[in-house]
């Protein structure tokens, strides 16, 4: 169990983390997402004991970690850019956490050698004891560094960005291969990213964070499914945001027209719609309903095709099954006609209706 | 059949700085060598190992080598201080670093005589406890190592600064404490530069005349450095004694440095040959 209690961290001016609390159950992978400048590496970090917080508290299996230094927490931390010593054979770098120890607690050499090659053999990379670490490829080094961290046996494993320095495909062979060694080794975890696809493919539990701030906090599906502010909505996956009135049940944006059963009898209010592209329906240009707008490009995806629309002088992205964009034979310069299926309003007055509430004034902030 | 690289003009460039090194280095070495050649056999083993020359020799590698020794340990702690830590005037300790090398050889002299002398802000109470730095060898010693230190941290703070803080937070991480840090991790990654760094202090520390004869004393077989040895002879007319002497300093330097650059050349091999 980890739990980091009312986290304060500035650095001269710039405010990185303001009051932030986060509770890890054993056993869970979590992901900090975030854009750069979040705080999330700096969370990190705190939580590694690599930099030291203003204010707040580290608790680690119920006791207080706060002021212990890094070399007392034994965390396994996995560098972004692998941090790896150069100088040293692969076989070397995973020993080092154990060759440290003081005599009494350090494991007799042959102890040692069992250890590290079985860990290499966990890591795929058995034959390469030998080698340093400019002879691996970045995918190869990302799992010495694992490997190294994991050595040390650490009550917690942190990792920075881990792939944010691989190429796509590398990336996402390690992603699925990190899920299942979590899997198998039962540790608790919390690895930084800025790649929403990465944390919802990977964790079961996403902290979105902004601006020194959590902004939510969930697991995968309820984070995208149930954005509870407008800079979540709008960090993961693409939204369409269009600016709306709402009025007796009603919400009118860009010449859209949209029930809002929610905001029956609100008065008029104005606000935010967010709309994801799945959710915008492309009618034939002879069709009654929805409202027209061309196509200004299409592009293909796997079985999807996205086609970017102007409606009234906006850009709107909409996304939608290949057979039926071919059936409405989609191409750039064609009309058609647009609806939304459904959509989330964030309102000047604040929030009605069964979503959580968003406090009023917030709108706008960090988006 | 022409060899095609992407390096640009080679053979005009190996000529010129071929061309530029025969004159600027070999030439007047070469002329050294001539002098000291009117002398003979005979003439040339009496005047450049008599005993006082053989005492100024040891007195001049022996500093040097002292020197570089004790350069290399401050210089790598000044260095680091420099980079990894902050602190309110640090950058006016960045350039300090760089005094001893634009401070007139002579100026450098006379302040650490004044400093280190009978009556001196450190002579004085360093006599009181007995230990006599001014017109000793000791005094040779700490001048010396006054204008080699830039060497070294100007060597090893780039190195030290590419390297980042990673590894040794990496390294902390995994439970090594600080010295274990700096022996196991920091020290093997900047030895080169180290290295680099201390051959280069030693280097300056042997050849440095203005800053040591002020403090050194200049007895003769005690503390009068080789340098030294050779400006008398050219003040008394005595050319070929002058080179004589110059002859056998100049080959021991370039002994040395050539086995100091083998040294490197080897230790990298065996690093990249693992």
């Amino acid at each position: 169990m980890i739990q980091l209690q009312n986290i304060h961290k500035r650095y001269g001016d710039y405010v990185a983390l303001d009051d932030v609390s986060l509770s890890v159950a054993p056993g869970e992978l979590v992901a900090l997402l975030g854009p750069s400048g979040s705080g999330k590496t700096t969370l990190l970090r705190i939580l590694a004991g690599l930099e030291a917080a203003d204010a707040g508290r580290v608790l680690l299996n119920g006791g207080d970690v706060t002021a212990l230094s890094a070399r007392e927490r034994q965390v396994g931390f996995v560098f972004q850019h692998y941090a790896l010593f150069r100088h040293m054979t692969v076989f070397d770098n995973v020993a080092f956490g154990l060759t440290v120890r003081p005599r009494r607690q350090r494991p007799g050499k042959a102890e040692i050698a069992e250890r590290v090659h079985h860990l290499l053999a966990m890591v795929q990379l058995e034959g390469l004891a030998g080698r340093v670490p400019s002879q691996l490829s970045g995918g190869q080094r990302q799992r010495v560094a694992l490997a190294r961290a994991l050595a040390i046996e650490p009550r917690l494993l942190l990792l920075d960005e881990p792939f944010g320095a691989l190429d796509a495909k590398v990336r996402k062979d390690l992603r699925r291969w990190l899920r299942r060694l979590h899997d198998e080794l039962g540790m608790t975890g919390v690895f930084v990213t800025h790649d929403q696809e990465e944390a919802l493919e990977v964790a079961d539990r996403v902290v979105v964070m902004s601006r020194g701030r959590i902004e939510q906090v969930g697991s995968p599906a309820e984070i995208y499914d149930h954005p509870a502010t407008p800079f979540v909505y709008q960090f993961l996956g693409n939204v369409n945001r269009l600016d709306c009135r709402l009025r007796d049940g009603r919400a009118e944006m860009a010449g859209l027209s949209l029930e809002a059963p929610g905001h029956g009898g609100v008065g008029e209010v104005t606000g935010q719609a967010f709309i994801r592209p799945h959710d915008l329906e492309l009618l034939p240009a002879e069709a009654a309903e929805g409202a027209a707008a061309v196509v200004s490009h299409v592009s293909l995806r796997g079985g999807m095709a996205r086609a970017e629309l102007m409606l009234a002088g906006r850009i709107l992205e909409a996304e939608l099954p290949r057979p039926q964009a071919e059936a409405l034979a989609l191409r750039a310069g064609a009309a058609v006609r647009v609806r939304p299926r459904q959509a989330r309003f964030f309102l000047e007055n604040g929030w009605s209706g069964a979503e959580p509430a968003v406090a009023p004034g917030y709108l706008g902030d960090g988006i | 059949m022409a060899r095609s690289t992407v390096l640009p003009g080679f053979p005009l460039s190996l000529g010129l700085s071929l061309a530029f090194l025969a004159l600027v280095v070999l030439l007047p070495l070469a002329g050294l060598f001539l002098h000291a050649a009117g002398l003979g056999w005979a003439g040339f083993f009496r005047v450049a190992f008599a005993p006082r020359a053989l005492a100024a020799y040891g007195l001049s590698f022996g500093g040097a080598l002292l020197a570089a020794l004790l350069n290399a340990g401050a210089g790598l702690l000044v260095a680091w201080v420099l980079v990894r830590t902050s602190f309110p005037g640090r950058r006016l300790l960045d350039a300090l670093v760089d005094l001893p090398f634009a401070l007139p050889t002579a100026v450098a002299g006379i302040a650490l005589a004044t400093l280190y002398g009978p009556h001196g802000l450190l002579g004085a109470p360093l006599l009181r406890l007995g230990l006599a730095v001014a017109y000793t060898r000791l005094g040779v010693v700490a001048a010396m190592t006054f204008i080699g230190l830039p060497f070294v941290v100007r060597t090893v703070q780039p190195v030290l600064q590419d390297l980042g803080s990673e590894p040794e937070e990496a390294a902390a991480s995994l439970g090594a404490g600080r010295l274990q840090v700096a022996v196991r991790v920091v020290l093997p990654l900047i030895l080169p530069a180290l290295f680099t760094g201390a051959t280069l202090a030693f280097a300056r520390a042997l050849g440095e005349y203005g800053a040591v004869v002020f403090i050194a004393g200049n007895v003769p077989g005690v503390s009068e450095i080789a340098p030294l040895l050779i400006a008398t002879r050219v003040e008394q007319f005595d050319i070929a004694g002058a080179t004589a002497i110059a002859t056998v300093m100049l080959t021991g330097a370039f002994l040395l440095l050539l086995a100091v650059n083998m040294a490197q050349l080897w230790q990298r091999r065996r690093r990249e040959g693992v």
